[in-house]
């Protein structure tokens, strides 16, 4: 422990804070027991600010930013592929609310000297996965195999469907898609949330449920805008 | 007899002017001094425009990790009122401030209790805190719980006893399947031996292996499904620790309709409670929960802001509310909190897209995304009206959207004081809720110039006379709101009157003025700024409430009277009846 870092602990223990409800019973990770427990503070400098993370959070991460960046190359398309209104809305708020997301996945691997991709498409169309027919796949459920793709992506020819679709078929497949995307994006929390010790650091639980509670509340209204649509 | 009042009332009152209830031009400084602040930590530059920073004060040392700017683990979440105590939770804990001093607040405690978010109730000698994380331990211990399946996991309410705030006591965690985000506390006065707490729970279900009777299918294939539901639970005030889940209410369920519109005004959809519900989608996905429920029992209805829609509910009987009624609109995402007006007959529901997290007031942001929506009762009902969205736009470093917020109680005006995270704080007017304008802000630059450093203020509040805000990174702000053309002394005089025991935003209470002068002068003031009266008028109506302040006794209420029934007969012919109709009653108040 260096001088500096004595002379805070010094300071922290001359407030009157009670540390524990029960009594020491608090510890850190590793450290040896005090008399009195560490606070949430003294933990975190500890760790740089870096709390304990999981494989499977750094995993879940990396893969969704590629999830992400084909979503936001979904919805690039609706301006010039006639889409309505309505959709040309779901589709603008897709591309701001995923390019944040990336952005906060990137610096969150980023901190923690982790891989980051490059999360965009050109990069993923030399991916081992591309051109492997998934148009069976229905996202939900499915879990990403070992160079597979991951849940709910799209494959190059549901893509290129996509791509030059116009008009009211480009609504259709663009919600019907979308909707097996984000399913695909829940299916990825689900299999997070099922790892050991995952999402105990705050901002990883925060950022799943408010991927889960963002994209089914969206599944919800694009499957309500697909039945008054028919299948082109 | 024939006053000076009385005498200009010849048709005067019948041709005045405008009939605008507010006022015209809205001039905010320019340019405005919240664009290209200075970044920092206790450093950031700092702007401000009719409110007055009282005080910042920083976190406890427990809470304070200064090697890391905006720690995730220590943020602060939302605050609770009772006398003179603040509660702020923490996702580490809570923090509980003496504000008997409020350019000094002083910490009486902090209690060290990881499992965000933490957001706190209090009423009496218990706090509630809600815990959701997967991290939060039943012994409120560090470390987290790293198996999938655990006894040791806290998801749900934690009950605290603060009889004695240095040394609390926990007396429960009453576990629910989804944890809790936040909680509302809801009280009734025919049943003055409980409690109860609505409980909403946004993250995912937990295991059937972990908490009995959880399930995460759709309800469709499990009645019991843990999905489409908030759960009640019932405390009683006496024996706290028989606290229990006593319904879970399917708040939500069959909602759905198609959605036909596509731009704002017309971009919504309505469906009323009893329509036939929509079949049941296998996989279908939301929406399962609530964020936020604000009940207002003066009124025995509560707004539910629930994933993609915002919800009006009966909770006439509050262990079974029931759905009235329920708006979407493509423009709002992440329906977070809802917000009355004092009468009751306007809502206003902000959306908290994104989670707080992104920086949604950008240039580039549109201004109906992240916002508030501001409804208005139609019967059973809600008539959308417009958006309102702090106007100033922020950088890519400042996570900033809709945020709580509660009302200032100035009679006769909605006024609310609302916090952006980043973004700052800002106070404005929707009494006309076409046409909300800001009337005052408090902002500071972002954590860190060069990347987004969550922080801001999570929630702030009007308490007692002056508004609260947890700063998440920065500790707790206090504010005074300063006079200007917008809100005349009078009126803050008027609303400092309003004094509560206890404070819980969902919980909204209602703001009733007492017998006093001042508030009279609230509505009179109101009256000039809005030119809607005569002036000579309004100068009788000050005269003769002036005399009647000097005067004592029978004399007073005399002179009362006689004003009360000159308001009366003049408001029929006012295009502000509604206003000289409160003045009025102010007035035959003051007689008695």
């Amino acid at each position: 422990m260096s001088a500096r870092a004595r002379l805070r602990v010094a300071v922290v223990a001359s407030v009157t804070v009670t540390a524990s409800l029960f009594g020491a019973c608090a510890s850190g990770s590793g450290g040896a027991r005090s008399t009195r427990p560490l606070t949430p503070a003294q933990l975190a400098a500890q760790d740089g600010g870096i709390p304990p993370y999981t494989k499977a959070d750094v995993a879940f991460m990396q893969g969704m930013i590629n999830h992400h960046a084909q979503a936001v190359t979904m919805s690039s398309f609706a301006d010039a592929n006639g889409a309505t209104s309505e959709v040309r809305v779901l589709a603008g708020r897709i591309t701001v609310a995923q390019t944040d997301e990336i952005a906060f996945m990137k610096t969150w691997l980023g901190k923690r000297k982790q891989a980051v991709p490059a999360g965009d498409m050109e990069a993923m169309a030399h991916a081992p996965h591309a051109g492997m027919d998934m148009s069976n796949m229905s996202g939900a459920g499915t879990r990403a195999s070992a160079g597979g793709m991951m849940p709910g992506m799209l494959t190059t020819a549901q893509m290129d469907t996509l791509k030059t679709a116009k008009g009211p078929a480009f609504d259709w497949y663009f919600l019907t898609f979308m909707i097996q995307h984000h399913r695909g994006a829940i299916s990825m929390v689900d299999e997070l949330m099922s790892a050991k010790g995952a999402a105990n650091d705050d901002d990883v639980f925060k950022f799943v449920s408010d991927v889960v509670a963002d994209q089914s509340t969206e599944i919800d209204r694009m499957e309500l805008m697909l039945k008054t649509r028919s299948r082109p | 007899m024939r006053t000076p009042f009385r005498s200009l009332l010849g048709g005067a009152l019948l041709v005045a002017g405008s009939t605008a209830a507010i006022p015209v031009a809205y001039a905010q400084p320019t340019p405005d001094p919240r664009v290209g602040l200075k970044a920092g930590w206790f450093d950031a530059g700092e702007a401000s425009w009719n409110l007055k920073l009282v005080s910042n004060t920083k976190n406890s040392e427990a809470f304070l990790n200064l090697s890391t700017p905006g720690d995730a683990r220590l943020k602060n979440s939302d605050l609770a009122f009772s006398g003179n105590l603040v509660f702020q939770g923490n996702y580490s804990g809570w923090q509980v401030w003496d504000i008997g001093n409020p350019r000094k607040p002083k910490l009486r405690a902090a209690f060290v209790c990881p499992g965000s978010q933490s957001d706190v109730t209090v009423y009496g000698n218990l706090l509630f805190v809600s815990a959701e994380a997967v991290s939060g331990r039943v012994d409120c211990g560090l470390g987290g719980v790293q198996d999938e399946v655990s006894k040791d996991r806290a998801r749900g309410i934690r009950i605290i006893d603060i009889s004695d705030i240095e040394h609390p006591r926990s007396i429960t965690t009453v576990q629910t399947c989804r944890g809790s985000h936040t909680n509302t506390l809801v009280t009734d006065p025919k049943d003055p031996e409980n409690v109860y707490i609505y409980v909403s729970g946004s993250a995912g279900v937990r295991s059937n292996e972990e908490l009995a009777g959880c399930s995460a299918a759709n309800p469709d294939i499990d009645p019991n499904s843990s999905l489409f539901r908030i759960e009640v639970i019932k405390v009683p005030v006496k024996n706290p620790a028989a606290a229990a889940i006593v319904s879970s209410p399917r708040i939500f369920e069959g909602l759905g309709e198609a959605v036909r519109h596509a731009d704002a005004a017309a971009d919504r959809r309505e469906r009323p409670a009893g329509a036939p519900a929509r079949p049941s989608v296998a996989g279908r996905g939301g929406p399962t929960q609530c964020h936020d429920i604000t009940t207002y029992p003066a009124v025995g209805l509560a707004g539910g802001a629930c994933s993609g829609y915002g919800i009006l509910l009966d909770i006439r009987d509050i262990k079974n509310p029931k759905r009235i009624y329920a708006a979407a609109d493509t423009n709002m995402s992440a329906w977070h909190s809802a917000t009355f007006s004092n009468d009751g007959s306007k809502v206003l529901f902000s959306d908290e897209w994104g989670g707080g997290t992104a920086p949604r007031c950008r240039a580039t942001d549109k201004k109906e995304w992240g916002a508030d929506a501001i409804f208005v009762r139609n019967g059973d009902k809600l008539d959308f009206k417009s958006y309102f969205k702090l106007p100033a736009a922020q950088s890519n470093q400042e996570n900033c959207v809709a945020h709580n917020g509660s009302l200032i109680p100035i009679p006769g005006r909605e006024v609310m004081v609302q916090s952006w995270y980043q973004g700052g704080i800002n106070v404005f007017d929707w009494t006309d809720p076409d046409h909300a304008f800001e009337i005052g802000f408090f902002d500071r630059g972002p954590m860190d110039s060069t990347a987004l450093v969550s922080a801001g203020t999570w929630s702030a509040y009007w308490y007692n006379g002056l508004i609260y805000g947890s700063e998440i990174a920065r500790g707790l702000d206090v504010w005074e709101l300063t006079p200007s053309e917008f809100i005349t002394k009078n009126e803050l005089d008027a609303a400092k009157l309003v004094k509560y025991a206890y404070f819980n935003a969902q919980e909204q209470p209602q703001a009733v003025w007492p017998a006093a002068f001042v508030v009279a002068r609230a509505y009179t003031d109101q009256l000039a700024r809005n030119s809607a009266v005569p002036k000579a008028w309004l100068t009788g109506v000050l005269a003769q409430l002036a005399t009647a302040e000097k005067a004592n006794g029978a004399k007073r209420a005399a002179a009362l009277n006689t004003l009360a029934a000159q308001l009366d007969t003049d408001a029929a012919a006012s295009p502000e009846a509604k206003r000289v109709t409160a003045l009025s009653a102010v007035v035959k108040a003051l007689a008695k």
